[in-house]
């Protein structure tokens, strides 16, 4: 199976053998454990933005701090859409522990200071 | 009116890193920002990749942003936001700018300016998309912008136009988002966005790509309500034949940035009609004395980790105290280069750890990149894989040149 | 009164080519109907039906299997304006009618325009080349040529009173045949006569000096030096918001949809917001005239719409830098193709503006560009300008002329209903046209009312309107933005326009609700980056300043909402 490596920039040509799970294309470590998670369990990270009560952001930013199973990423994204931020808060706080029980946590991604203004 | 060693135009990340730069090379530094807050266009990029080579992380762009904004805080570098610069001269070798604020129009001096305005996106319109002119046609910048900072959705069914790497990112966004991506339209036969965005974007969305394609008309009066879609020719023509109407209720744009060089125009600097950005020597000062060029202002980058790095080596240079005068040599380069920066090589300046961006004309596989200086072999490295999307960086050693007559950089096909 | 020999010779020629159509004499007025499949043939019939030179052509021959799309309308349907009184309705908001409505509100009368669209100027009036003409290729005969010459005596002074930038550029006829250059000073005479003063013969080598990126197998030119620029929908908007401000009333989003006409007289106008009831009605609905007209009950004329397609340079463009509306002189060839041919004319915000190409099309709102139409413009105004390049086009547009199978203004009070006045069939030059022909109107009014009216005490005819702060002085500036810093705060950078101008615009007499609204006023969102930074911004700032949410706020007129998904429509 042909793929294209995520994990950095240089978006490797990777090529694993379903059967033997022989990696071929990769430059580093990362990719060829990239290549045998994408076929057992793939992972990814999710960024999206939530909703907030504070008038100076209709939305914060936020990632999760790791990666999650990709099947679970739709679910992880409804379950951010019933989040309601209401407090000025630093870049990193986590708004959701242990998304899902997949260990990771989501934390907002923009610093958010009353008064703050966009125009 | 005060004078400052270095004036720094944007504090998006190549200005940011720019005035830290400048001000831990003794620079009296003042940097200016239209907008009310810094980071530039970062403050809008929500999602992760940023800062990979950088800081060794996987941050979204607020973060990485706010990184660079943080190691200003205990610098003397004096920053003035909702600040425009809106006329600049040179007289005597000093820089009068003219700024508008809300405090009044001000005036400034400096010795050394450094430019880093960033870029625009390409209009609809520059492409030619013909048809009507509804509400519905975006550019994927301002879709983002709707999207992330104002929480609303500017569509709930669209086509994407261009494979560059801002509309692969909204095709994931608006997706997650609950709305419809129809497809995203290329014109050129090979993707213009990098290789993992294309992955991670529109195959793990099952989002199809079509290459050769492009968008010709637009429909509906006051909103949109179809494009049509056209198969193009070898020299990307549309074959009216192969016309398809497809219903959404959204263009969204994304063909391409331009440097924004209206500053460095009014300054009479040269630009390169192939980056359309300055061309600059290895000091990133452009061919206009003490006037330096850096970030996507200069060329547009892929990575804003490469951003930050050419304005560290701006600011590292604008704040140099006495600066000689400038032995410039030209780097020709061949066809199967799009453009290489720097441009030209100064020989007066230290010249053994040169940084190199550059960008291939085409796709390439297995191929070497030569360096030569009046014939001999310089420099010489192999790449499996170039493609223009993916620009390059190399370091250059050339201190063992003295005085060349003329320096080449070139493709040579291992095949 | 029809000339009866003619008549038949003509309608003998029209039933040969055509014999299933039919034509007959209504009235005074050639009335053709039947089918046909071929538009343009529709039109030839019209112009040879017009070559009778009677009381007008009533054209209703159809397109064989083509139904011609409705009058665009604006959704919103309420009793708003029910039961609403005045003495004259203007129907239609471009520069005729709101030309109209500030001469009406020179007095004391109660007057009303109502515009189907959501802001004035949408239809031609905001998509033509702003040329105040000299009129070269007027018949002396016609009514453009009798509006004309005494408006361009007035036009400076309005616009100076006006606010709106009126650039006297001068406009060039270039000649590529030097044999030509013989018959010049008939051609100059002959236009002095006509009352176009100070033209003049120019040779090659001031020519050169005057243009010098034109065609070098230039040969002589033949100057106008009266010929201006102005910003057309800047113009009508000036004219409307000092009809406000003089008391008129201008309402939005408001179409005719149907009169009530009985003893040869308009009992009322029904719209979308209701019914009105006027005095008399002023026909200024531009395409729409003709089936203004036949609401009316008095159809003495047909519009077969003609498009235009217009192409912006970039301001930096300054290879195809003209000085002057420049055009070169094509010579008598194509009789049948009714216009000067275009030209390549500076604009007044530093642009450069090529066109306009001209087609018979069926439909009246069809604003549609193509590629082939851009392509050709470029290559024949290359003819004039041989530096022009695709590459420098920042923007392009269409436009309908509303033109008439006489080629000529129809300036009259009814045929058979009483109170009504047409100021229709408007094509170039009505812009510049426009104040002499409100006078006019005017006069009519006061001999269908049989009644002089009485002057406006406190009526002004200056509008004041702040011109662009990047135009001013640094101090006028700097003074301005002490007072207000919202002037110092800049949103359209490619423009340099600031959030108090934004606001100010927002707060205009004229209502301004859309984002295309501001961009016409004060062009922000109209620079290289096309609102790619500002739009949003913008949107925000209009949000504010109108109570509105975002998801409120419209691109041009109703339905254009920009963000149009709730989460109600998203899984």
């Amino acid at each position: 199976m042909k793929l294209t490596c995520i994990i950095c920039p240089n978006g490797c040509a990777l090529e694993i053998d379903e059967k033997t799970m022989k990696v071929t294309g990769y430059k580093c470590s990362r990719g060829a454990a990239f290549a045998v998670n994408e076929l057992t369990n793939p992972r990814r990270s999710i960024t999206s933005t939530v909703k907030t009560t504070l008038p100076e952001y209709p939305v914060v930013s936020v990632r999760s701090d790791g990666d999650l199973p990709k099947a679970l990423i739709g679910k992880a994204i409804s379950l951010l859409k019933t989040i309601l931020v209401d407090e000025y808060l630093p870049i990193g706080t986590i708004i959701v522990n242990n998304v899902l029980d997949t260990g990771v946590n989501i934390i907002t991604t923009t610093a958010m200071y009353k008064g703050d203004t966009r125009i | 009116m005060r004078r400052y060693d270095v004036v720094v135009i944007g504090a998006g990340p190549a200005g940011l890193a720019a005035s830290r730069k400048a001000y831990e090379n003794g620079a009296s530094v003042l940097l200016l920002e239209r907008e009310a807050k810094l980071g530039g266009i970062l403050k809008q990029c929500i999602h992760d990749g940023f800062g990979l080579w950088r800081f060794k992380e996987k941050l979204s762009g607020p973060e990485y942003a706010e990184r660079e904004i943080a190691s200003l805080a205990n610098t003397s570098v004096e920053i003035r936001t909702l600040t425009y610069v809106s006329d600049i001269k040179k007289n005597n070798g000093i820089f009068n700018l003219t700024l508008i604020t809300r405090n009044g129009i001000e005036k400034v001096e400096a010795k050394n300016i450094i430019l880093a305005t960033g870029c625009r996106e390409r209009t609809a319109r520059q492409i030619f998309i013909q048809g009507t002119n509804p509400a519905g046609v975006f550019t994927a910048g301002s879709a983002q912008y709707y999207i992330n900072i104002l929480g609303q959705m500017p569509t709930k069914k669209c086509v994407i136009l261009g494979s560059g790497d801002i509309g692969l990112i909204m095709a994931r966004r608006i997706t997650l988002e609950g709305g419809k991506v129809v497809g995203v339209y290329e014109v050129k036969p090979t993707p213009s966005g990098l290789s993992r965005n294309i992955a991670q974007c529109l195959n793990d969305f099952q989002i199809p790509l079509h290459l050769s394609h492009t968008v010709t008309r637009v429909f509906g009066s006051d909103r949109l309500t179809a494009v049509e879609i056209c198969k193009v020719d070898e020299n990307m023509r549309p074959l009216i034949e192969t016309a398809e109407i497809i219903e959404c209720d959204a263009l969204i744009i994304s063909v391409g940035l331009i440097p924004e060089n209206e500053i460095a125009e009014k300054l009479n600097v040269v630009l390169n009609p192939k980056t359309k950005g300055p061309l600059v020597d290895q000091t990133l000062m452009t061919m206009g004395d003490n006037i330096y060029s850096c970030g996507n202002a200069l060329h547009v980058s892929d990575l804003a980790d490469f951003v930050s790095e050419s304005g560290e080596i701006a600011g590292f240079n604008a704040a140099k105290k006495d600066k000689k005068n400038r032995d410039l040599r030209e780097i020709a380069i061949d066809k199967h280069l799009s453009y290489v920066v720097p441009s030209h090589i100064d020989f007066a300046v230290p010249h053994e750890e040169i940084i190199v961006y550059f960008r291939s004309a085409n796709e390439y596989e297995n191929v070497n990149l030569i360096v030569e200086a009046d014939g001999q072999l310089l420099f010489k490295k192999r790449y499996q894989h170039l493609r223009p999307p993916e620009m390059e960086r190399l370091v250059l050693n050339l201190s063992k040149l003295q005085d060349p007559a003329s320096l080449h950089l070139r493709i040579e096909d291992l095949h | 009164m029809i000339d009866l020999v003619k008549y038949h010779k003509i309608r003998r020629q029209i039933l040969r080519k055509h014999p299933n159509l039919s034509v007959t004499d209504k009235d005074g007025c050639i009335l053709l109907q039947g089918e046909l499949d071929s538009w343009d043939n529709i039109v030839q019939v019209g112009y040879l039906a017009a070559s009778l030179k009677c009381d007008g052509v009533i054209n209703e021959i159809k397109l064989k299997g083509y139904q011609p799309l409705a009058m665009r309308i604006s959704p919103i349907v309420d009793r708003q304006y029910d039961g609403l009184q005045c003495d004259v309705l203007i129907v239609g908001g471009g520069i005729i009618g709101t030309a109209i409505l500030r001469e009406f509100s020179k007095y004391k009368i109660k007057a009303v325009l109502i515009e189907k669209e959501s802001d004035v100027a949408l239809h031609a009036s905001s998509r033509n080349d702003g040329c105040i003409h000299v009129g070269i290729d007027l018949s002396r005969h016609s009514l453009k040529h009798k509006y004309l010459r005494r408006a361009v005596l007035m036009y400076e002074d309005l616009a100076h009173n006006l606010n709106v930038e009126y650039r006297k550029t001068g406009q060039t006829l270039v000649f590529t045949k030097a044999w030509m250059r013989a018959i010049m000073p008939f051609f100059v005479r002959h236009a002095i006569k006509k009352g176009i003063k100070g033209t003049r013969i120019i040779n090659r080598r001031e020519l050169l000096e005057r243009e010098p990126h034109i065609n070098k197998e230039a040969r002589f030119a033949v100057f106008f030096p009266d010929g201006a620029i102005i910003s057309p929908y800047n113009m009508v908007v000036a004219l409307a918001e000092n009809a406000i401000q003089n008391g008129a009333q201008i309402l939005l989003d408001t179409a005719a949809l149907s009169m009530e006409v009985s003893d040869q007289r308009i009992k009322s106008v029904a719209t979308n917001r209701g019914t009105i009831y006027p005095r008399v009605v002023v026909n200024a609905a531009g395409v729409f005239s003709d089936v203004l007209a036949k609401m009316a009950c008095d159809q003495c004329f047909t519009i077969h719409p003609r498009q235009g397609v217009e192409v912006i340079l970039d301001k930096k463009a300054s290879k195809y830098m003209v000085n002057s509306s420049l055009s070169f002189y094509r010579g008598s060839g194509d009789k049948k193709v009714h216009t000067k041919g275009g030209g390549v004319i500076p604009t007044v915000d530093g642009n450069i503006l090529v066109g306009p190409t001209a087609n018979e099309i069926p439909e009246r709102e069809d604003f549609s560009t193509s590629i082939e139409e851009i392509n050709a413009l470029i290559t024949k105004h290359r003819q004039a300008i041989p530096n022009l390049r695709q590459s420098d086009i920042i923007t392009y547009f269409a436009g309908i002329r509303a033109a008439t199978y006489e080629e000529d203004f129809v300036i009259r009070k009814g045929k058979w209903t009483t109170n009504i006045i047409h100021a229709a069939g408007i094509q170039s030059p009505g812009l510049t046209a426009a104040p002499a022909i409100a006078e006019d109107i005017v006069k009519f009014y006061q001999e269908i009312t049989n009644e002089s009216l009485n002057s406006n005490p406190s009526f002004n005819p200056i509008r004041n309107q702040q011109k662009p702060l990047k135009d001013l002085s640094e101090s006028e500036r700097d003074a301005l933005i002490r007072q207000n810093p919202d002037y110092g705060q800049i949103i359209c950078r490619c423009e340099e326009i600031s959030k108090g101008e934004i606001i100010d615009a927002l707060h205009r007499p004229l209502e301004v609700n859309t984002l295309d609204g501001i961009k016409r006023r004060i062009r922000a969102g109209m620079g290289r980056c096309q609102g790619g930074f500002c739009q949003p911004l913008i949107t925000q700032i209009m949000a504010h300043e109108k109570n509105l949410s975002l998801t409120d706020i419209k691109k041009k007129g109703t339905g254009s909402i920009l963000l149009n998904a709730n989460k109600e429509d998203l899984k």
